[in-house]
């Protein structure tokens, strides 16, 4: 029997920690588009007073508001998991300032003003009441181009390009309808009301 | 008239309930199915 040691070749197809949370950001961040277009269109819905008529008028504000939560959620772990797997060494500082630093590229630049003006969004809208209601209107509708940069972001990163202008695609037509109905209700809103 | 709006609300909050659950399963099963595929063919084509 011969002793020596014969090496064992095993093909490696484990994944590092690196690819685990690059690919999960990529992943949450697919998922974030297609629910951040889903809480906009819900948005223009709930402003143009939509809904099937058996709803309670509060079902999609309500949802509207849920949707946005879990939106806010995803958004966390798609900002936090390059960082926490130290992909592209990307940093949690690069997603809210938006200007540091030089070597960062003009889309997580994009994305970093897209995600501060979520976040102040947030904020605003959990407290409502206190910012009153013309600066939290004025807030909210910076969210059109919070949506408008995730958008720019996610086609021109370059990652999955094939699959995420599919996901553009959608999203511009569902947001376009919405905005359509939005503006004949508000006609519609114009019209009943006395003069 | 009281009991007929408490039956809507309680059909309305249940109605928000079970779609805001299954918004949550979809994303996260989305997520976790896009990270399978991107992991197994490098991109969710």
């Amino acid at each position: 029997m011969n002793s020596r040691t014969v090496p064992i070749y095993v093909a490696d197809n484990s994944l590092s920690s690196q690819d685990t949370f690059g690919y999960l950001c990529r992943s949450s961040g697919l998922v974030l588009l297609l629910s951040c277009t889903a809480v906009v269109v819900l948005g223009l819905l709930c402003a143009g007073r939509a809904g099937p008529p058996r709803w309670p008028g509060f079902v999609i504000h309500s949802l509207h508001r849920n949707l946005s939560l879990i939106s806010v959620t995803l958004l966390i772990v798609h900002l936090l998991a390059p960082v926490i797997g130290g992909y592209l060494g990307l940093k949690l500082a690069y997603a809210f300032v938006p200007v540091l630093p030089a070597h960062i590229r003009i889309w997580t630049r994009l994305a970093a003003t897209a995600s501060d003006l979520i976040f102040v969004v947030t904020i605003v809208s959990a407290a409502r009441v206190r910012a009153g209601y013309r600066f939290w209107r004025a807030t909210h509708l910076t969210t059109y181009l919070a949506w408008v940069l995730g958008l720019v972001h996610g086609t021109g990163i370059g990652t999955d390009r094939d699959s995420i202008l599919w996901c553009d695609v959608l999203s511009v037509a569902a947001v376009a309808l919405a905005a359509w109905y939005r503006v004949r209700a508000a006609r519609r809103l114009a019209g009943q009301r006395p003069l | 008239m009281k009991e007929r709006a408490i039956a809507v609300r309680t059909h309305g909050l249940a109605l928000v309930r079970a779609i805001t659950i299954a918004a949550i399963a979809i994303a996260f099963a989305a997520t976790a199915g896009i990270w399978a595929i991107i992991a197994a063919f490098g991109s969710p084509r």
